[in-house]
């Protein structure tokens, strides 16, 4: 990542915390518009909903002249790769260009440029693989995902978007899985990289970005675990089902079933209990998510309630639990405890407000009144055999 | 632990620009020595929300005919009610103006409430067949309800949720599922996707006029503006009987018209809908040109990048974030 783009994230990072405090009221306009002079907007910034539109209409852009491309030139197979090739470098060049000019960056469309790139790319190289030098499915399969490891890493590095990283981290499970001992290497390596970038996230040598891709990385590292050590994901062999189709796969030993039963059971507590420790929501989420997912595991395994009943219980819990951590933390001194605090702080409410809107409908909107249709009506038994009339 | 903003905070104060007090909280968030679970919270709500509803659904349909409509409505009625009292005690008093409760969990405990009463009408409606073949009628009836409660309580989610219902009973669905605006006659649901967008845009540009809850108009005018742009595009996309051209030129002259009143009023969503619903609707005459494969595709590209030349150029023109 170029240096000039860094040193703008830093600028960006203590921009928006200011506009956080301006929002809650924390500081006053003379204030704010002192903190934004001493910081001034390295690039302009558009509202998310502009770059979601920009990155709409590129996409568009680039896959409806990569389809007029193909139906004109028709290429054959083997030149198919170069074609895809030369696609990747021009939209890997064109985001080069929007993240170099800081009137073009951060608008969506370097995102979307470098996002088809590295697909175009992939592409690419699975056709090279498939049609050309005519590779095992098994090798081609382990090379491509080798590459999809190596450019959504490059990707992430020099561009800094988060997305990258959970792909390359993706990848690398994908690729570890396709080992014979993948199911270990899974545990050993989401440790490890669980590890390994929890020790930069604080690091300020590191650019924001990066400390978000290292945060990803994280996440992705202890979902590695959870998935490895899951009862049913054992059970059902998942990891080793990456390896490919047609597999004699043996069913689990008695000692791995225990082992597997442990993890499920201990692993979202452990997590739960390192985000609760190192006051990091993003661990602390994580940790929800694998907790939820071992209960679903066991409601599986263990059928001690009608569903309706598990669900809504389940649903109960999880609206007083809520309720009672809102009320604890809200009853502490200065509202807060132990440095949680149920308080918005510096987030934009009126935005998380209006992001819900949209799943609240969809999930609890009235499905439409059926329509009404005309037409023929049945006059019953006013219409029987010879002899009937119309009425006793 | 955000470094950048640490140390820029430890700054600011050295220089005088922050006080002691304001640098010590900010400092303490940026350091993760205080951070905020208010969204976890509010997604441990709305997963509850989700799964009691569904739980409640489940227990209605495998129960119904052993225990009775009487003792069912009775619970689902008293946990309704829980809710609502819940909610009542820690609401703002009523204003036209905004009056959002501060609670992390009051809008998800009123959602549960609004949606367990419009599950008991919906059941003793079955049950009892109140409404006789005019069953559908019970969608406005929970349209209105929410819509009270939208108002008394300050809550635009409910607010959606009663145009949601309300554009239910008048037939249309809300998502974009199997069918484009809902199964039955496509020519009659456009009209009354034309009508009910109408009307939410009517009611959003009154309520800011009128003051009356003001901040709601966001909600009424994207509503009605999504349900208008879904009509017209379901006559151009869709119209079977070559009357396309005519439903095109309508959808442009209201595009037109929304981007203009989007770009005066500096109002994104708007004049983002505008723009994406007039590339969808050109996308057919387009792809109604023959002879040539590649052609088509080429100029929905060229079209594509001169929508984007308009976004730019919106932007620097309406000089919002």
């Amino acid at each position: 990542m170029k240096r000039e783009w860094i040193a703008a994230e830093r600028v960006e990072e203590v921009r928006a915390a200011a506009k956080g405090w301006k929002r809650a009221g924390a500081v006053d306009s003379g204030t704010f518009g002192e903190i934004s002079r001493r910081y001034p907007e390295p690039r302009p910034l558009p509202a998310p909903l502009w770059r979601l539109l920009t990155a709409f209409f590129v996409t568009a852009g680039l896959l409806l002249l990569t389809g007029a491309l193909f139906i004109a030139f028709r290429p054959e197979i083997g030149t198919t790769p170069l074609l895809l090739l030369f696609l990747s470098a021009m939209c890997v060049v064109a985001a080069e260009v929007q993240e170099r000019s800081p009137a073009l960056a951060l608008r969506g469309g370097a995102g979307a440029a470098s996002f088809w790139g590295i697909v175009f790319l992939l592409v690419g190289v699975f056709l090279f693989l498939e049609e050309t030098l005519k590779v095992r499915e098994e090798s081609g399969g382990t090379i491509l995902v080798l590459a999809s490891l190596a450019f959504w890493a490059l990707a992430a590095w020099r561009w800094g978007s988060p997305g990258y990283a959970a792909f390359a981290g993706i990848s690398l499970f994908i690729l570890l899985a396709r080992a014979p001992s993948g199911r270990l290497l899974w545990i050993t390596s989401g440790v490890a990289l669980t590890l390994v970038f929890e020790r930069v996230l604080d690091r300020p040598s590191w650019s924001p970005s990066h400390g978000r891709c290292a945060a990803v990385l994280v996440v992705v590292g202890l979902l590695g675990v959870y998935a490895a050590v899951n009862l049913y994901s054992l059970d059902h062999r998942l990891v080793e089902s990456l390896r490919g189709t047609g597999l004699d796969l043996p069913g689990p030993r008695f000692q791995e079933r225990i082992w597997a039963i442990v993890g499920t059971a201990v692993l979202p507590v452990a997590v739960l209990w390192w985000g609760a420790r190192s006051r990091r929501t993003f661990v602390l989420d994580a940790g929800i998510v694998i907790a939820a997912l071992s209960l679903i595991t066991l409601r599986h395994y263990v059928h001690i309630a009608a569903t309706w009943l598990v669900l809504s219980l389940a649903g109960t819990a999880l609206v007083l639990l809520a309720l009672a951590l809102n009320r604890w933390l809200s009853k502490g001194p200065e509202k807060e405890r132990d440095g949680f605090t149920a308080e918005p702080l510096f987030a934009d409410e009126a935005r998380l407000r209006a992001l819900e809107l949209a799943p609240v409908v969809a999930a609890h909107a009235p499905g439409p009144r059926p329509p009404v249709e005309p037409g023929y009506q049945g006059g019953g038994g006013s219409f029987g055999g010879g002899g009937a009339g119309g009425s006793y | 632990m955000n470094p950048e903003v640490a140390a820029a905070v430890e700054r600011l104060r050295g220089d005088g620009v922050l006080e002691d007090l304001e640098a010590s909280l900010f400092g303490r968030v940026a350091r993760r020595e205080l951070v905020t679970v208010r969204l976890e919270i509010r997604a441990a709500l709305y997963a509850g929300v989700l799964l009691l509803t569904a739980g409640v659904g489940l227990f209605v349909k495998e129960n119904h005919e052993r225990i009775g409509p009487a003792a069912i409505g009775i619970a689902i009625g008293v946990g309704a009610a829980a809710c609502l009292v819940w909610a009542a005690r820690r609401s703002a008093p009523f204003a036209w103006g905004e009056a959002t409760s501060a609670h992390a969990g009051f809008d998800y405990v009123l959602l549960l409430g609004a949606l367990l009463v419009a599950t008991d009408l919906a059941y003793l409606e079955t049950q009892l067949e109140l409404l006789g073949p005019n069953w559908p009628w019970h969608l406005l009836a929970i349209a209105v309800l929410y819509g009270f409660l939208a108002y008394r309580f300050d809550s635009k989610m409910l607010l959606s949720l009663a145009l949601a219902s309300f554009a239910a009973w008048r037939g249309i669905a809300v998502s974009v599922g199997r069918t484009f605006l809902g199964s039955g006659d496509p020519a009659r649901l456009r009209v009354e996707a034309l009508a009910c967008g109408a009307l939410f845009v009517a009611l959003g540009v009154a309520a800011a006029r009128r003051q009356r809850k003001p901040h709601f108009e966001d909600v009424y005018v994207n509503a009605g503006l999504l349900l208008v742009f879904g009509g017209l595009l379901s006559g151009v996309l869709g119209d079977g009987r070559d009357r396309w051209g005519a439903w095109l030129l309508v959808l442009l002259l209201v595009v037109a018209a929304v981007a203009a009143v989007g770009f005066h009023a500096q109002r994104t969503l708007p004049l983002a809908l505008a723009v994406v619903a007039a590339y969808l609707g050109l996308l057919r005459p387009i792809f109604e040109i023959r002879g040539s494969e590649a052609l088509p595709l080429l100029l929905a590209a060229i079209l594509a990048a001169l929508a984007l030349l308009f976004i730019v150029f919106a932007r620097r023109r309406m000089r919002v974030p």
